[in-house]
């Protein structure tokens, strides 16, 4: 058993598949006194700090009205959790550090010091409160793009040693195993194997050469592996040159949310090289949010130029084969609504594509109000789902959910992130809520017109 | 040297040396800073249309907002409207302009000007009243949104007042020159830059979500 199993014992009889939770909270990590945590986390913070980031940090107006588009405010009514509230001691420290006025806020000590309390204190508003969903950046009167910010901070937050406890245990497995939810090579191997019986179709794993290299992400490995068969199924009736590659399979990147750059690089280069290694000219990400964010707009960033091969989005992939008519399926007579990922639609610009494939199938779509880049979050997003001490608020944030979902009188709701299946998974668990959500990916391979 | 000669004399100079200085800095600074250059893929859009396209429609468009933000919005829209029917159709001011830059446009009637000029007294009082009220601006504000606050208003009702009284006393005038300075030392260091800083900021977002394909 590794240290890391050791340290943080997986948890797989719930819904929502990840840490143990600990008996007692240990949410420092690291041996650091307190100043060097302060020191650390405002260091790493003012690294990422760009002619973008800083125009955001000196345009705030205060006007309050991104707390309006908060699913965490919205349902709490408390003040702390307005999304520019959430970096406001790193607004302090930049403003008497590195703005333009920086000289002036020390020497009269107009903005103080941050403590180290303050970031304790910042700890659940950064993490447990904020899935960097970005539905406060399409209400800023001056645009800020706050979901940006808060990634930023937790750049900071992660080299202070201040990140909940599960979210950095699961960052740490991710690095020292290959996985955050214990899917290790082997085990993926076993389970692709399985899913190639399972559904009667090949699976390609290692092959030296091909020219679309696939990932899943580790959710979809240990809890919804069905993803590996449906995906194999549909690249086989396309006839198309793929694999798997053990070296590179897994897209999730706990590194990524948890605010660890370099544990993010190690994650994304594993799938370039991987991509590089078999020549791939294209990269499928999986039913997966953050992966989607990780890999197509931050990819290339990790990689220091332009990445070789194209990147997209499994919904994108299947849209694309489907408009090209070279994927044919049946129609599906059944009502469903669909839970737009806020990584893959509001954030990453592919809200067309899973209409499209819905649009083929034939489902009776009930869009939510708001839905597609209005949409509300989960609330699983950014790592929140791994936080026990989260769970409360993030099963009230999910009343809104429900609420929207149960406007539309589906039964169903279809989605593209794994992540926000099992967040709704588990919710639907809590309230022992009567709908099901689906994999539109799976639907798809369900439904596939043989020639 | 009159109060009014010092404040529409060296006041003003000093004030607006350290306006065009002060926010010309703050403009720089940013400027100067390092640009992150994405190197992902596009996804095919304009970035730079995208940049100027967030500009304009984020002045329309508001997003996925509850009806109980509409009404502060409106409020906020009516506060800038008003305040550039004060700024530029008044008579003295467009008379200052004139003599300061060499030409000039017509003047709004008084009762227009005065009217609108009331009508933005209320609405810089709703906004402080709000401010004192709603407990996420209440968390939100600091110095510079009250200060900010009380040098605006300050202007816009000795402005007011001494237009309602004019000729019988210069020193009316005097102080509302004096509040004009300081709202113009007071801007380049608090929110009231957020005239300049608003074209950049949203042009950052919508060249960001152009490149991505996200809807702006």
């Amino acid at each position: 058993m590794s240290d890391a199993m050791q340290k943080h014992p997986l948890e797989t009889d719930k819904e929502r598949f990840g840490i143990k939770k600990p008996e007692a909270r240990f949410d420092l990590q690291g041996d650091m006194s307190d100043d060097e945590r302060v020191a650390k986390a405002m260091e790493n913070f003012a690294k990422d700090i760009n002619r973008t980031t800083a125009t955001y940090m000196e345009s705030c107006m205060h006007c309050g009205v991104c707390a309006e588009a908060c699913h965490y405010y919205t349902q709490t009514k408390d003040p702390k959790y307005t999304p520019i509230w959430k970096l406001e001691v790193f607004k302090q420290a930049y403003k008497r550090e590195a703005g333009p006025f920086a000289f002036f806020y020390k020497l009269f000590n107009l903005k103080k010091e941050v403590t180290i309390e303050q970031l304790e204190e910042w700890q659940e508003l950064l993490y447990d409160s904020c899935t960097m969903c970005g539905r406060c950046s399409l209400v800023c009167p001056m645009s800020i793009d706050i979901a940006t910010l808060v990634g930023q901070a937790r750049h900071g937050m992660f080299k202070a040693g201040l990140v909940p406890h599960e979210l950095h245990a699961v960052a740490e497995r991710a690095e020292v195993e290959g996985s955050p939810l214990g899917a290790t090579a082997d085990v993926f191997e076993d389970r692709a194997e399985w899913m190639a019986d399972e559904h009667e179709t090949e699976v390609f794993i290692d092959k030296e050469k091909a020219d679309v290299l696939v990932t899943m992400s580790s959710i979809e490995i240990m809890k919804y592996p069905n993803s590996i068969g449906a995906t194999a199924k549909i690249l086989n009736a396309l006839g198309e040159s793929w694999t798997f590659r053990t070296e590179g399979y897994e897209a999730t990147n706990f590194g990524m949310m948890s605010g660890n750059v370099e544990w993010q690089k190690h994650s994304t280069m594993k799938l370039i090289n991987a991509a590089i290694d078999c020549g791939a000219k294209l990269i499928i990400l999986p039913e997966c949010g953050h992966a989607y964010g990780a890999l197509r707009w931050q990819g290339a960033a990790m990689l220091g130029k332009p990445l070789p091969f194209k990147v997209m989005h499994i919904s994108e992939y299947l849209a694309d084969v489907i408009a090209s008519g070279r994927l044919k399926v049946k129609k599906v007579d059944q009502k469903v609504t669909f839970h737009d990922p806020c990584q893959v639609s509001r954030r990453g610009g592919a809200t067309k594509a899973p209409r499209v494939v819905m649009d083929a199938l034939g489902v009776d779509l009930q869009e939510m109000t708001p839905g597609a880049d209005d949409n509300w979050c989960c609330g699983g997003g950014g790592g929140v789902v791994t936080i026990h001490r989260a769970d409360d608020l993030r099963y009230k944030v999910f009343e809104l959910k429900m609420e929207q979902v149960e406007k539309t009188g589906a039964d169903t709701v279809l989605s593209t992130c794994s992540n926000c299946r099992q967040s709704i998974n588990d919710a639907k668990e809590h309230f022992k809520w009567d709908k099901n959500v689906e994999s539109l990916l799976e639907l798809v391979a369900d439904n596939l017109v043989e020639e | 040297m009159s109060l009014l000669e010092f404040a529409n004399g060296p006041a003003l100079k000093v004030a607006i040396v350290i306006f065009i200085v002060g926010a010309a800095w703050r403009l720089i600074f940013l400027l100067r800073m390092k640009k992150k250059v994405d190197l992902s893929e596009p996804r095919g859009g304009n970035e730079m249309f995208g940049g100027l396209w967030m500009i304009a429609s984020r002045s329309i468009n508001h997003g996925p907002l509850s009806d109980s933000i509409k009404a502060p919005i409106a409020n906020a829209y009516l506060m800038h409207l008003v305040l550039a029917i004060v700024i530029f159709a008044a008579e003295a001011h467009i008379e200052l302009i004139e003599k300061t830059f060499g030409f000039g446009w017509r003047e709004l009637p008084h009762i227009a000007v005065r009217v609108a000029t009331i009508v933005l007294l209320a609405t810089v009082a709703v906004t402080v009243y709000r401010r004192l009220r709603h407990p996420v601006l209440r968390l939100l504000s600091n110095f510079d949104d009250w200060f900010s606050l009380l040098v605006t208003g300050l202007v816009v009702a000795t402005g007011l007042i001494s237009a309602m009284v004019e000729g019988t006393d210069d020193s009316l005038l005097a102080v509302h020159i004096l509040s004009f300075d300081l709202l113009l030392i007071w801007f380049p260091f608090g929110k009231l830059m957020h005239a300049f800083l608003i074209f950049g900021s949203r042009y950052s977002t919508g060249v960001a979500f152009a490149h991505k394909g996200a809807r702006l």
